[in-house]
């Protein structure tokens, strides 16, 4: 093929250096986000196995080992290849901390990767970002939890460079009395794979995002379509063959795109420093996280080439332009009931697998299933869109008594598709927002405890001693209350005990002197009394009068430290409990009421909800430029009927409210239904998955916000095409064109 | 007595290029005018600017006693919908519309209600032989079918003069002088007063009195005061 | 087309013998049938009579063909009266409006007016024609159209003719 033939036919005019653009940033974009998407999928990956020897584990020796090599308090015990090891989460101003007491001989052959040595008792390696918090907080309050610091943990051994992790040293003795406590060969196991649900939601929001990009660039790569049959039309006509048009098509979009794709792999690159700081799962991405490799690169490249090459043929083709050009618009097959079965058929796949599941029915891999389920129902949405713009057409064509809304709601009718095409992003933006809001709902719900009367104030630490241990020395234990009540900040101590048998089991026992210093309500008159134990949870307290009545008899269960609320006051307190020893005991380290709760309502949905709204307002964004786009896009395309219209006295705002008709009657009547649906298999979703423990609440504000974006977008976009109407309506198009 | 369309010292130009050079014209009430001239002579640019389209450079066009030239575009906008009416050689309907749709909407435009409108597109279609066509859309008309719709469009609103740039353009020798004798025979009932642009001297028979444009000016015979 | 006012056409443009009339005339008109020099002599002698023209004083004596006539005011008059006459439209009118446009560029006059007021002349009768056709019967209707087309042809010419007026003007150029 002549090269200067291409050149004519493809840049001949100003206008097709706009198209051509037009395309170039909208693949940019595509590839752009891709690229970062498959980055972060990667980047994920990464992390796993960087701090898969935090998922070390090993047998428990609580209660005593019992084998042949029993490990002992005595450090010789563990040999040269095994360690103590007792994992905790711990708590700074409401961060979590991984803390990993490790007892070892300094001989020890087991090894952490990303630590020179094991740390000896009393020493402590720390990441990067825990160093820095130590620095910056006063030692009273942090940093004499844990020791001397040894060295850094290198970033090849930490998820993100937020992560905060210490591995502390320890003594044998020190560590066997702990429940979390086990015998550990090595840390170098297979990495930690993430739990098929956390990847099912993270499928399903990568498909959120590349749905609105793959539309984008379809919406772009369509922009000035109809000028562009007509100089194909000439090529035709002046002898080049079918074959010749779409070859030329389709390398215009070959070049085109792979201008784009290159622009996209670079603004990828420049743009995924800025991509690592967005904190998925508590914690940025090192920014080499999200670098794609040359190698993926190329392959997104030469897919985004050769798909967008071979589609832009096959619609030249396809389109069948003749030598005379086409005299009449291409006409829209008119779209059945039949496009709503796709929608049906993923709703039913969905709430089959949810009731097969409430029902108790062995149903394999339900991660999967849903996101196939999910998947048909969003692309049956799509399918189903332009019938149900049609309908919208045909009363709005039937029902309007205004100039504007007949010749919309006729457009619509002809061209469903094609409008609807225009408006897709942003449904699917609206369905997925549903969805990700639907499903956070239970998150969200209750993660602030509420404080009042007769609840345990929320400034209290909770330590939860461990029962079975041996009380130790009175005498001592009474030094360390003394010590704990001294530090400034904290207003009281009290310990709580319990019982395994009796008719006190169950409930938690304290003296009636300190639970009349608790200030929670009326205590009644006895020498112990008891409270309902979800005190601790949030319950009101209500105390009676306790069968027995020596305390000497009882096991401390419970200690509580109130503070006067400051934060420095409260991790002064949980610095002093583990600095101490004697009540370090129990599972975990000291927390509050709001600590506690954070722990328990720690949940996929919870620590993905702002990666989900993240994305979709990314999403949204895109949606909102195709919209941009479309509107723009068929406004060029119908110059000369919209010139005409002025001609017969048809005024701007006419003109504006026929494009913003076109746009709005889709959006309207899909809206409503992909927010509906949204909801619907959010609970699907989460029931399916959580096997019925979890069910949708109601959205909270950043949902209603996110609607609101997407309907100012929508605005703009509409209003931003609008404003090029007098450009596109010059008088004199309609004699001339 | 003063013309019901006056225009006088008439420019304008696109670029370099001069479309008119000084055109005064008078045109009476009911008055049915053929425009003439070669190609590119100007007659487009004089209908445009007759009819508030285009904004001359210099010079004024004054219709029943309003100065077009000198409105706004929201004021030409209504002018154009109340007291013009426009016809073309082809492809002036809106495609997603049916032939009686497409009559309504300058009635639409005007705040007439639906069901009215309709009634009287209905009215007007039958006048012009089209009662079948009516719920047709343009691409399954004849062309001389959707010129007779585009005629009955232009006229629905009583509109004071019709403006038509080449009407039967695009049609055959049979149909073109169905289509015109169907529009001369409205116009003069109603009185409208009808400034068309051809090619064809026998489609400027129909029509009271040509002019002659040639290179952005009148020809001679038909200058004001001459004839 | 008119003979005698062509000849008095082409002696407007300058005075001339009536050899070299005859072969100016030939040149321009009389390609197919060349005017006979008895009726050159005959219609000088005419012209002259009307006093249309005058024969110069004679350089040496002797016969018709030594004089040299020359065009007079009323002969002016004439001729231009004719070349702005239009002509009613028929089918013998081609080779007289051919003739007054050649004179018309000749004598250097407005050739373009000429033509377009014989478009005049030939619309004003299409318009009449068409006023005839509106309700007459289908016999009736069919000879009007015959007459309009041939109309048509001519205006054509005109149109055409009028569109080559400058080329025309160089190509005639007297020598």
């Amino acid at each position: 093929m002549n090269p200067s033939i291409v050149r004519l036919a493809v840049v001949g005019s100003r206008a097709s250096w706009g198209r051509l653009l037009g395309i170039t940033a909208g693949v940019a974009v595509g590839v752009t986000l891709a690229l970062l998407l498959w980055g972060a999928y990667q980047g994920l990956d990464a992390r796993d196995e960087r701090s898969s020897w935090m998922s070390a584990s090993g047998e428990y020796v609580v209660g005593g080992d019992t084998s042949q090599r029993a490990v002992t308090g005595d450090m010789a015990s563990l040999g040269n290849d095994r360690v103590l090891l007792a994992p905790t989460t711990d708590r700074h101003e409401g961060v979590r901390i991984s803390r990993f007491d490790v007892a070892a001989p300094t001989t020890s052959g087991v090894t952490i990767p990303d630590i020179a040595a094991l740390p000896q008792s009393g020493e402590y390696y720390a990441s990067p970002a825990l160093i820095d918090r130590i620095a910056r907080v006063p030692a009273d309050e942090l940093g004499d939890r844990f020791g001397t610091l040894a060295g850094t943990i290198s970033d090849s051994g930490l998820a993100s460079p937020d992560s905060l992790v210490a591995v502390v040293g320890a003594a044998t003795s020190d560590l066997i009395e702990r429940p979390t406590a086990q015998i550990v060969t090595g840390f170098t196991g297979p990495p930690y794979r993430a739990s098929s649900n956390y990847q099912t939601v993270a499928i399903v929001g990568a498909i959120a995002v590349l749905f609105p990009v793959l539309l984008l660039v379809s919406i772009v790569t369509g922009l000035g379509a109809a000028a562009r049959r007509e100089r194909f039309a000439t090529l035709r006509l002046i002898g080049a063959t079918p074959r010749t048009v779409a070859a030329i098509a389709a390398m215009e979009t070959a070049a085109t795109s792979f201008v784009g794709a290159l622009i996209g792999v670079l603004m990828a690159a420049l743009l995924g420093p800025v991509a690592a700081l967005v904190r998925v799962d508590d914690g940025a991405f090192f920014p080499a996280d999200l670098a794609v490799t040359p190698f993926a690169a190329a392959m997104v490249v030469a897919l985004t080439v050769a798909a967008s090459a071979a589609t832009a043929g096959w619609r030249i083709r396809r389109a069948g332009i003749g030598p005379l050009g086409q005299t009449k618009q291409p006409q829209e097959k008119t779209p059945s009931l039949l496009r709503l079965l796709p929608l049906t058929g993923g709703l039913g796949l969905l709430t089959a697998t949810t009731l097969a599941v409430l029902a108790g029915l062995p149903v394999p891999r339900v991660g999967t299933l849903i996101i196939i389920g999910f998947t048909i129902t969003t692309v049956g949405l799509l399918v189903a869109g332009p019938y149900l713009t049609l309908i919208a057409g045909r009363i709005m064509a039937r029902r309007s008594g205004a100039a504007a809304g007949i010749i919309a709601g006729n457009r619509i009718r002809r061209t469903p598709v094609a409008t609807f095409r225009s408006v897709s992003g942003l449904v699917v933006a609206v369905f997925m927002v549903s969805v990700f809001a639907g499903a956070a709902t239970t998150a969200d719900g209750g993660v602030i405890p509420v404080a009042g009367p007769g609840l345990l104030p929320v400034s209290t630490l909770i330590q939860y001693l461990e029962p079975t241990s041996d009380a130790a020395d009175p005498a001592e234990t009474d030094a360390e209350l003394a010590r704990l009540a001294a530090i400034a900040g904290v207003t009281g101590v009290v310990t709580v005990y319990r019982l395994d048998s009796g008719p006190d089991a169950g409930r938690l026992l304290l003296s009636a002197d300190a639970a009349k210093g608790l200030g929670l309500g009326a205590v009644p008159s006895a020498p112990v009394v008891s409270v309902n134990s979800d005190v601790m949870t949030g319950a009101t307290a209500v105390f009676t009068a306790a069968e027995v009545t020596d305390m000497a008899a009882l096991t401390p269960s419970i200690l509580l430290l109130g503070t006067d609320g400051s934060t420095a006051a409260i991790e002064r307190a949980r610095t002093a409990l583990q600095a101490g020893g004697v009540f370090a005991t129990g599972w975990a380290p000291a927390g509050t009421r709001t600590d506690l709760a954070d722990d328990r309502l720690e949940s996929m949905a919870a620590s993905f909800a702002t990666l989900a709204y993240l994305g979709i307002g990314v999403a949204t964004v895109i949606a909102g430029l195709s919209l941009a786009i479309a509107t723009i896009s068929a406004m060029i395309d119908r110059r000369r009927m919209l010139a005409l219209l002025r001609l017969l006295g048809m005024n701007f705002s006419g003109l504006r409210r026929i494009i913003t008709l076109e746009a709005a009657a889709p959006l309207l009547s899909v809206m409503v239904l992909s927010i509906g649906l949204g909801f619907l298999v959010a609970e699907l979703i989460l029931v399916g998955l959580t096997d019925g423990g979890r069910s949708v609440g109601w959205p909270d504000l950043r949902y209603l916000g996110a609607l609101t974006a997407s309907a100012v977008l929508a605005l703009a976009a509409v209003a931003a095409a609008a404003s090029r109407l007098g450009k596109n309506t010059d008088l004199a198009a309609i004699r001339y064109e | 007595m003063t013309a019901f369309i006056q225009a006088r010292g008439l420019r304008k130009s696109f670029g370099t290029t001069d479309a008119l050079r000084g055109i005064d014209l008078d045109i009476h009430r009911g008055e049915v005018i053929a425009v003439m001239g070669p190609s590119g002579s100007g007659k487009s640019s004089l209908l445009h600017c007759l009819a508030g389209v285009l904004v001359p450079d210099s010079g004024t066009v004054i219709v029943d006693g309003v100065t077009v030239s000198a409105l706004n575009e929201a004021r030409r906008s209504a002018l154009r919908l109340t007291e013009f009416g426009f016809v073309f050689q082809f492809g002036q309907l809106l495609p997603d519309l049916t032939a009686v749709d497409n009559v309504t909407i300058p009635l639409l435009l005007g705040g007439m209600k639906r069901k009215q409108a309709l009634k009287e597109a209905h009215g007007w279609l039958d006048r012009l032989g089209l009662e079948a066509a009516a719920a047709r859309l343009p691409g399954e008309l004849s062309g001389g079918e959707a010129q007779r719709v585009a005629i009955a469009r232009a006229l629905v609103a009583h509109p004071s003069v019709l403006f038509a740039d080449e009407p039967t353009g695009s049609l055959d020798s049979l149909a073109a002088e169905n289509v015109l004798t169907a529009m001369l025979e409205l116009v003069r009932q109603a009185g409208t007063t009808l400034v068309m642009i051809t090619h064809d001297p026998r489609t400027a028979a129909y029509a009271d009195r040509e002019i002659i444009v040639r290179d952005g000016q009148l020809a001679a015979t038909d200058r004001v005061g001459i004839s | 087309m008119d003979n005698s006012l062509t000849l008095l056409g082409l002696l407007s443009v300058e005075p001339s013998y009536g050899y070299d009339l005859k072969h100016t005339y030939d040149r321009f008109f009389g390609v197919r049938k060349p005017l006979a020099f008895g009726q050159v002599y005959a219609t000088l002698a005419r012209m002259t009579r009307d006093g249309q023209i005058l024969a110069l004083a004679d350089e040496a004596g002797g016969g018709p063909d030594r004089k040299k006539y020359e065009v007079t005011d009323l002969g002016r008059q004439r001729v231009s009266q004719w070349m702005f006459t239009p002509d009613v439209p028929s089918e013998t009118l081609q080779s007289n409006l051919f003739a007054k446009t050649i004179i018309a560029l000749l004598v250097n006059d407005n050739a373009d007016r000429l033509l377009d007021v014989q478009r005049t002349e030939h619309l004003a009768r299409m318009r009449e024609l068409t006023r005839e056709k509106q309700g007459a019967d289908l016999m009736r209707m069919l000879l009007c159209d015959h007459a309009l087309f041939h109309i048509e042809a001519d205006l054509r010419w005109i149109d055409l003719t009028a569109a080559r007026l400058t080329q025309l003007r160089n190509e005639i150029t007297l020598p």
